[in-house]
C-alpha cells in the first residue's frame, strides 16, 4: 500500500499518461493520469464532455486505492491457492455437471455495473446463448431496472433522451429523490456553476430529506416518503387543468392519453388534499407545479428516491408523462433525466444485462429477436424467457434450485435487501464462484472458487454514462500476479465448455466489434441502441476512441463518430407505432403498516464513499467525512429515545438489526431516518445497512424498494468505548460494537463494551505481537491507554474511555512513527501543552480542512464560499464539499440574525 | 553608630539553618547586628546533603562548605567551631560553651538540628555500627572502607539509600534493610516502591523488605560482624550504617525551660515562647509540624532574617507588633519530595492513599480515584483525586513538570480526573489558566 501523498494537484505536473473513465458512478467523467512524485494522480480531463476537467472527491482519491493492500492475487478453489488452468477448468467442470443434472435454469449469473461492456458482452453471451439460460442479472438491478422499465414501456426503448448540456440550458430542474452533490457531484457542480451564471435558473429539490443538494435551491419540498406518486400525478392534474397541455404534440407523438387524461385530471385536482398527503405547503406545492407549468426548458432528473419504491415504474412513467403532456423532449434545455448509479449500468443495459433481456436493447419475449441474436452468435441455443431477476435468482439459490452461481464484481451479501438471508443462501448453495479484485468481501468469504479480476487501471475497454456516452477505461497498470480480466476469464471457460471458436477473442476490441455489429445487425432503426457506425472500428480508433453518444449510426465527413446529443428530436419513438405510450397508473399506494417500528428508514450513499467500501475504504482521506456507520435522526426524535448524539443505537425490525452511531440531522422530517448503505461485515460489526430492508419490489422492474422501510431504534448501552490503531491486524477483545478503517498502512478500529476490560488482559491478548507497553492505568474506571511496541517502535495504540476517546488523528499517525516523540504525548494521543482546538469533523476532503476551521473563517468575516475558501482551501479542489461550507455559512447568518434580534 | 550599640544575636547550632540565616540576614541587615554563632561540630556550617556524595567519591570534602573563613570575617561574624553550649540562662540572656566562655545575646537563635534514631538493639555500640549524619561520621566511614566487603544500611528512607548507593559505588556489597514492605515508603506508593527497589538492584543493592532487625553480631576486637533479623536471618557484614530517622535536639532548650513538646514550640515567625528566644530547622515545631526537607528551613530562614530585622528597626513593642504583622509569615507548605535516588528521579506530594488496583466501593463517592501511567522506558507516575481535586502524586523516572502538581495541591484547585492531568501537567494548568481567564 503506498504512502498517503500531500495533495497538491497545483504543483508541477508532467505529461498526462493515459486518460481513461471515474470507475464511481454514472456520471462517467474523464480521468487524466499524470506521474507526480513517482505516483499516478487522477486529475479530471479537460477534454472529456462528462465533466470537462472537474472531478469530485472520491475521484480525486483513485490513487489512494489501487495498491496491493486486500487485493485477491491469485485463484483459489475450496480454500486453497491454484493455478488458472485448475481453477477454470473447475468452474467448468461444476457448471456442466449441474447443468447435466439440473438442466440451465439450475445456473445464474449475478454480475455488476462495475463490469466494462465487453466482460459483460461475453456474459451475457454466454449464459443466453450457449448455457441458454437468461439467469444473468446485476446489481443495476437495484438501482436503474425502474429507470429502463418506464422508458421501455413508454418510449419503447431503454433509452435516456437528454444530455448533461440540457441540465445546464434548462430554466427549471426538478430533482426528483436525488441527493445529487453527494452522488453524482460533477453534474450537480455543473448545474451550480450554471445557476451561477444564470440565477433565474431555478432548481426544485423533492426529497424527504434536506440534502446538501437542497442547499442549492429555490424551493425544496420535504414530500412525506412514498408521497411522489401524488405529487406528479397532481402535477399532470395541473398541467392539464390550468391548459398547459401541448395538443400538438399529444395527438401526433403520442398514444393512449385520451384513456388517462379524464382521470388524472379529476382524481389528483385537489391540491390541498395532494399537499396534506405529501405532508408539504401548499403554497410550495403550487410554486412547484406552476414553475414546471410555465418553463419551456424544464428538465427532470429523477433518481434513487423514484427508482427503489415498490411504485418505482409507475412513478417514473408520470415523471416521463409530464414532459410527453407538454411536450417538452428532444429539445434543447428540456426532457426527464434518469441519471445512474454506476459506471457502466448503461454499458450493461446495452449488452442485455439483464435477465429480461435479452442483447443490444433486444426482447426475449420476441421471436424475431430470439432469430436475430441466435443467428448473428451462430450459438446452439438461446434463451426462451426472461430469467431470475436479482431477488428472484437468490430466492432460487435459497430454495436450491439454482446450485450454481457465479458473482463478478459485486457485494451482493451487502447490497441486497434482506441480507441476512442472501448470506445463509450463498453459504447453501452447492457452487458459488466470485471473481473480484479484492481478497475479502463479505461475498467473496463465500465462494467456493474465488478468481482474482482486474481492478480499475488494470482493465481495459468501454462503459456508458448516464447520457449514453460512451468512454474508454484504458489500462496503466500491470495486472499483479495472477490477475486477469474478467473478459478473459469468461472466454476461458466458455473454450472449456466446448464454446472456443464462439469466444475466440484476442482483446477487448475484438468484443467490442462484435457487440456494434450485433446492435447494427437487422435493425431497421426499431431499436434504439445502434453503433452501425462503429462497426468495423479499427484497434486504433479503439484505442483512440473519443467519448461518443449513441446511437452511432455513421462516420462524419472527417471519419469521426456521429454522435447523438438528444433523442426523440423528431418526436419519433421506438414503440412499434412510432409513439410515445401512456399507460394507466393506479394510485392506491398501499400503505406500508408501521406497527412497532415507527421509524421510516431513508438508505443512500454518501459523499466520500463508494458502494461496499472495498476500495473507497482504502483511502485514510475519504472515511475521514464519516468514519463510522451512524443513523440520522431528527434531533428531537433523538431526545425523546434518551439518546445523545454520538451515542450507540440500535436500528431494528423483524429482518435485521444494527448496530450504528446516533448522529443529528435537523434535515431530517420527524420521524424519518437515514443509513448510509456502504458498510459491511469487513467494516462494522452489524452495519449491512440493507440487512433491515424487506426485499419489496417494484412489480414490473424487480427493482427493490430501499428507501422506506419501518424501524424501531433503541439505545445500546456499553461501559466503554475504544480506539485501537495498528500496523498489524490485530484480534479484537470481546466488544459489542467494532467499526474499521482503514489508515493507509494502518488500521483503526473503534470498538465498544460491556464486559470489563483490564490492561494485563489487553496485554496478555496481543502478547505475542508487542514485546514492550506504555499505559494510563484507572483501575476499575473506564479509562484506559496502551502503547505497545515492538523492537522499540510503536505498532499498537489504543484509548479506552466512557465515551468516544479524544485523540489528534492527524498529529498521532505521523508522531506514532516518530521517535522523538514523548511517549506521555503518544498516550494521550495528542501533543502537549495547552490545546484551544480539539479538532472537528472534516468538511473538505482534498484540503483536510476541518469545521472548526471553516467556521473560524466565517466568524471572522467570510460570508461567501470563495472566500471560506480564500481563506482556508476548503472547497477549492474538487468543490465536493461547498454545499456543506455554504450551509455553515447559513447557519452562521442565521445565528447573527437571531442575535440582531434578541 | 558605635558597635558597642548594636544588638548581639547568638546562634547556637551551626548547620544548615544557621548558614541560610546567616546567609538572609547578611543580605538584609547586614550591619544591624552583632552575630556569634556556635557549633559544636569542628568545622563552619556544611551542605549535608552532599554528605552521600562525599562518601561515595563523587564530590571532595571542600566543596561541602557552604562559606569560607574570609567570608564570616568580611561579614563580621564571630564563629565558634568545635565548642558547643552547654548552658543557657534566659533571664541572664547569656550561654556558656564547654570551654566555659560566656557569651551574652539580645536575641537567642536555637538551630541545635537533630540526632540520628538509635533502634537501641543489642551490639549497636560495636564497632563498625554507626550513623552517616556528620562531616566526621562520613570521614570515619570512609577510612573504615578498605576493610569492608559487605556492608548493611538499616533504613530505607531516603538517607539510607543514599547511603547505601555511595558505599556500592566503593564495590561494597550492600544491603537495605528495612521495616516496611518498600523503601522510602512514606513518600512512595508501593509501585514507585517496587519499581526503586529494581533500581536499586540494577546498581547492585540488595533490598530486604518487611526487616525486624534484632542484634548485631560480634566480631574479632569488638567490632561487628553481622545482623540478625527476628525471623532467624543473619546478613554478614563489616558494616553497618543506621539510617532509621533523628530527632530534634532540644536538651539545651528543654534545660532552659524553653516550652518544647516533641520540638520546640515556635509560631509562624519562628518566635518562641520566650521573649527574644527562636528556633529554627529541625529543632523546632510550627503548629505541631517538624521539618527535616531543606526548602522549608530556608524559608524559616528568609522569615526569620525578616523577623530579626525588625527588632533590630525598633525597641517598641507596639512598633514590632505592627512592622511584624506586615511581615511574611512562613506557611506550611505541601511538602513535595522531589530528588534522585539511586540514580532515578523521583517525585511525590500530597497524600497517597492506599493503592489498589482493584475497586474501591464505587459507592463511596469520597473514595479517592488514582490513575497511573507507566511507560516503556521503567518510568511511572500515579495521581489521586478526592472530588474534584488533586490530593497525591507520585512519579517515577520522569518528573518532569512536577512542580504543577505541588501548585494544584497546594492550591486545591477544581480539576476532574482526567488523563491529561496525568500525561501532560504544563498543558493542562496552562488550559485551567485560559479557562480562568475567560471566565473572569
Amino acid at each position: 500500500m503506498r504512502n498517503i501523498p500531500v495533495q497538491d494537484l497545483s504543483a508541477s505536473v508532467t505529461a498526462a499518461r493515459v486518460q481513461t473513465t471515474c470507475p464511481y458512478c454514472g456520471v462517467g467523467c474523464g480521468v487524466t493520469l499524470t506521474r507526480q512524485r513517482e505516483q499516478d494522480m487522477p486529475v479530471g480531463d479537460k477534454n472529456h464532455p462528462a465533466n470537462f476537467g472537474r472531478m469530485c472527491v472520491k475521484g480525486s482519491a483513485l490513487h489512494e486505492t489501487i495498491g496491493m493492500q486486500g487485493r485477491l492475487l491469485y485463484p483459489e478453489v475450496d480454500g486453497k491457492q491454484t493455478d488458472w488452468n485448475s481453477a477454470l477448468s473447475k468452474v467448468a467442470s461444476r457448471l456442466q455437471e449441474t447443468l447435466a443434472k439440473h438442466g440451465p435454469e439450475s445456473v445464474a449469473f449475478y454480475v455488476s455495473g462495475q463490469l466494462l461492456t465487453e466482460d459483460y458482452y461475453v456474459a451475457n453471451k454466454l449464459m443466453k446463448g450457449y448455457i441458454g439460460s437468461a439467469n444473468i442479472d446485476t446489481n443495476s438491478r437495484l438501482c436503474m431496472s425502474t429507470a429502463v422499465a418506464a422508458h421501455k414501456r413508454v418510449f419503447g426503448a431503454d433509452a435516456v433522451p437528454a444530455s448533461y448540456e440540457d441540465l445546464e440550458q434548462a430554466d427549471v430542474v426538478l430533482l426528483y429523490g436525488s441527493n445529487m452533490a453527494w452522488t453524482h457531484p460533477v453534474v450537480y457542480q455543473r448545474i451550480a456553476a450554471a445557476k451561477a451564471a444564470r440565477p433565474d435558473m431555478k432548481i426544485i429539490v423533492i426529497d424527504p430529506r434536506r440534502t446538501s443538494t437542497a442547499e442549492l435551491a429555490d424551493l425544496h419540498l420535504p414530500v412525506k416518503p412514498g408521497s411522489d406518486i401524488q405529487l406528479v400525478d397532481g402535477l399532470l392534474a395541473y398541467l392539464i387543468n390550468e391548459g398547459y397541455e401541448n395538443q400538438r404534440f399529444l395527438e401526433s407523438h403520442t398514444d393512449g392519453y385520451e384513456a388517462i387524461r379524464e382521470e388524472i385530471s379529476q382524481r389528483s385536482a385537489d391540491r390541498h388534499a395532494i399537499a396534506d398527503s405529501c405532508d408539504i405547503d401548499l403554497v410550495d406545492l403550487e410554486q412547484c407545479y406552476r414553475w414546471f407549468a410555465e418553463t419551456e426548458k424544464v428538465v427532470s432528473v429523477f433518481s434513487q428516491g423514484i427508482n427503489q419504491s415498490s411504485r418505482g415504474v409507475d412513478q417514473a412513467s408520470l415523471i416521463l408523462y409530464s414532459h410527453l403532456i407538454t411536450g417538452r423532449i428532444g429539445q434543447e434545455g428540456s426532457g426527464p433525466f434518469s441519471i445512474t448509479g454506476q459506471p457502466n449500468a448503461m454499458g450493461g443495459r446495452e449488452v442485455g444485462g439483464l435477465a429480461n433481456q435479452l442483447a443490444a436493447h433486444m426482447n426475449i419475449e420476441s421471436e424475431t429477436h430470439r432469430d436475430i441474436v441466435k443467428t448473428f452468435w451462430g450459438s446452439p441455443t438461446i434463451c426462451e424467457t426472461p430469467g431470475a431477476k436479482a431477488i428472484d435468482m437468490f430466492r432460487q439459490i435459497e430454495e436450491g434450485t439454482i446450485k450454481f452461481v457465479w458473482i463478478m464484481a459485486t457485494n451482493p451479501v451487502v447490497s441486497l435487501p434482506e441480507s441476512e438471508r442472501i448470506k445463509r443462501a450463498l453459504k447453501k448453495c452447492p457452487t458459488v464462484v466470485v471473481s473480484d479484485c479484492m481478497a475479502d468481501t463479505d461475498t467473496v468469504r463465500l465462494a467456493n472458487i474465488k478468481l482474482p479480476a482486474a481492478g480499475w487501471g488494470e482493465k481495459d475497454g468501454t462503459v456508458t454514462n448516464s447520457e449514453r456516452r460512451i468512454s474508454r477505461q484504458r489500462k496503466f497498470l500491470d495486472l499483479p500476479a495472477e490477475v486477469k480480466p474478467d473478459w478473459w476469464i469468461i472466454c476461458q471457460v466458455a473454450e472449456r465448455l466446448g464454446y472456443a471458436s464462439d469466444f475466440n477473442y484476442d482483446k477487448p476490441a475484438d468484443i467490442f466489434r462484435e457487440h456494434a455489429r450485433l446492435s447494427a445487425y437487422r435493425n431497421q432503426g426499431d431499436r434504439g441502441f445502434n453503433i452501425a457506425g462503429m462497426v468495423g472500428i479499427s484497434d486504433q480508433e479503439y484505442d483512440n476512441l473519443k467519448p461518443v453518444q449513441w446511437p452511432v449510426l455513421a462516420r462524419d465527413e472527417s471519419g469521426a463518430f456521429e454522435s447523438t446529443e438528444r433523442l426523440f428530436t423528431d418526436g419519433k419513438f421506438y414503440t412499434a407505432s412510432g409513439k410515445a405510450k401512456f399507460h394507466a397508473v393506479a394510485l392506491d399506494t398501499p400503505l406500508r403498516r408501521q406497527g412497532d417500528f415507527p421509524f421510516t428508514l431513508n438508505t443512500g450513499r454518501i459523499r466520500d464513499q463508494w458502494h461496499t467500501m472495498t476500495r473507497t475504504g482504502l483511502s485514510r482521506r475519504l472515511q475521514k467525512h464519516y468514519s463510522e456507520p451512524f443513523v440520522e435522526m431528527h434531533p428531537e426524535d433523538r431526545q425523546a429515545l434518551g439518546l445523545q448524539e454520538g451515542d450507540l443505537a440500535s436500528v431494528y425490525n423483524n429482518q435485521g438489526i444494527c448496530v450504528v452511531r446516533v448522529c443529528d440531522q435537523d434535515g431530517l422530517r420527524k420521524g424519518d431516518v437515514f443509513m448510509p448503505i456502504h458498510w459491511s461485515d469487513s467494516f462494522a460489526s452489524a452495519a449491512r445497512t440493507d440487512s433491515l430492508v424487506a426485499a419489496i419490489c417494484d412489480p414490473i422492474s424487480g427493482q427493490p424498494a430501499f428507501k422506506q422501510t419501518p424501524v424501531q431504534i433503541k439505545p445500546v448501552c456499553v461501559r466503554w468505548q475504544a480506539i485501537l490503531l495498528s500496523s498489524i491486524r490485530l484480534p479484537l477483545p470481546k466488544n459489542d460494537y467494532w467499526a474499521y478503517r482503514g489508515l493507509g498502512n494502518w488500521h483503526m478500529y473503534i470498538f465498544a463494551g460491556n464486559a470489563r476490560l483490564d490492561i494485563s488482559q489487553m496485554k496478555k491478548q496481543w502478547r505475542k505481537q508487542c514485546d514492550q507497553w506504555a499505559e494510563v492505568d484507572a483501575g476499575d474506571q473506564a479509562m484506559m491507554r496502551l502503547v505497545g511496541s515492538r523492537q522499540g517502535r510503536p505498532i499498537l495504540w489504543m484509548a479506552l474511555h466512557e465515551t468516544m476517546p479524544q485523540w489528534n488523528e492527524d498529529w498521532l499517525l505521523d508522531a506514532i512513527k516518530d521517535p522523538e516523540t514523548s511517549m506521555r504525548a503518544l498516550l494521550l494521543g495528542m501533543p502537549l501543552g495547552a490545546r484551544l482546538n480539539k479538532g472537528s469533523a472534516q468538511v473538505c476532503t482534498c484540503n483536510q480542512v476541518d469545521e472548526d476551521s471553516i467556521a473560524q473563517a466565517i466568524s471572522e468575516g467570510c460570508r461567501t464560499v470563495e472566500c471560506v475558501g480564500k481563506a482556508t482551501r476548503a472547497g477549492t479542489t474538487c468543490g465536493s464539499c461547498i454545499p456543506e461550507i455554504r450551509k455553515l455559512i447559513t447557519r452562521a447568518d442565521a445565528r447573527e440574525e437571531k442575535e440582531v434580534l434578541c | 553608630m558605635s558597635s558597642r550599640s548594636k544588638p548581639v544575636i547568638l546562634i547556637v547550632g551551626f548547620g544548615m539553618a544557621a548558614g541560610r540565616l546567616l546567609d538572609e540576614i547578611t543580605d538584609r541587615a547586614a550591619d544591624a547586628f552583632d552575630i556569634v554563632v556556635v557549633g559544636e561540630e569542628p568545622q563552619a556550617a556544611y551542605n549535608r546533603i552532599l554528605l552521600s556524595p562525599l562518601l561515595a567519591g563523587e564530590v571532595p570534602a571542600e566543596n561541602l562548605a557552604l562559606h569560607d573563613s574570609e567570608w564570616y570575617e568580611d561579614n563580621g561574624i564571630r564563629v565558634l567551631t568545635g565548642d558547643p553550649v552547654t548552658k543557657l540562662n534566659t533571664d541572664k540572656k547569656s550561654a556558656t560553651t564547654v570551654s566555659g566562655e560566656k557569651i551574652s545575646w539580645d536575641y537567642l537563635v536555637l538551630a541545635t538540628g537533630s540526632r540520628p534514631g538509635k533502634l537501641n538493639l543489642p551490639g549497636e555500640d560495636l564497632k563498625g555500627v554507626q550513623a552517616l549524619r556528620s562531616m566526621n561520621d562520613a570521614k570515619q566511614l570512609i577510612d573504615s572502607l578498605p576493610n569492608v566487603n559487605k556492608a548493611i544500611v538499616v533504613g530505607g528512607g531516603l538517607l539510607g539509600l543514599e547511603a547505601a548507593c555511595a558505599l556500592q559505588a566503593h564495590n561494597i556489597e550492600t544491603t537495605v534493610v528495612h521495616n516496611a514492605s518498600w523503601p522510602m515508603n512514606r513518600q512512595l506508593d508501593s509501585e514507585a516502591g517496587e519499581r526503586l527497589i529494581g533500581a536499586l538492584q540494577e546498581k547492585g543493592v540488595a533490598f530486604v523488605a518487611d526487616a525486624q532487625c534484632e542484634r548485631y553480631l560480634e566480631g574479632d576486637g569488638g567490632a561487628v560482624a553481622g545482623l540478625a533479623l527476628a525471623d532467624g536471618q543473619e546478613f554478614p557484614c563489616e558494616l553497618v550504617v543506621e539510617a532509621v530517622g533523628v530527632f530534634p535536639e532540644i536538651t539545651l532548650a528543654k534545660a532552659a525551660g524553653i516550652p518544647c513538646e516533641r520540638a520546640i514550640i515556635v509560631d509562624n515567625k519562628l518566635r518562641s515562647q520566650v521573649e527574644g528566644v527562636f528556633a529554627i530547622g529541625e529543632c523546632c515545631q510550627i503548629e505541631g509540624e517538624l521539618f527535616g526537607l531543606v526548602a522549608p528551613i530556608y524559608q524559616q530562614a528568609k522569615v526569620l532574617a525578616n523577623v530579626l530585622a525588625v527588632y533590630a528597626e525598633t525597641a517598641s513593642e507596639s512598633r514590632r507588633q505592627v512592622l511584624l504583622a506586615d511581615c511574611e509569615s512562613y506557611v506550611t507548605q505541601a511538602l513535595p519530595t522531589k530528588l534522585k535516588v539511586s540514580g532515578v528521579h523521583v517525585f511525590s506530594a500530597g497524600q497517597l492513599a492506599e493503592t489498589s488496583s482493584t475497586a474501591s466501593d464505587s459507592s463511596d463517592d469520597n473514595a479517592p480515584v488514582s490513575m497511573a501511567m507507566r511507560d516503556d522506558r521503567g518510568g511511572y507516575r500515579r495521581l489521586w483525586w478526592q472530588g474534584n481535586r488533586l490530593v497525591g502524586a507520585v512519579m517515577f523516572g520522569d518528573t518532569e513538570d512536577s512542580q504543577c502538581y505541588v501548585d494544584m495541591i497546594a492550591l486545591q484547585k477544581k480539576v476532574t480526573p482526567q488523563m491529561q492531568l496525568l500525561l501532560d501537567p504544563a498543558g493542562m494548568e496552562a488550559e485551567l489558566a485560559g479557562q480562568q481567564e475567560a471566565s473572569a
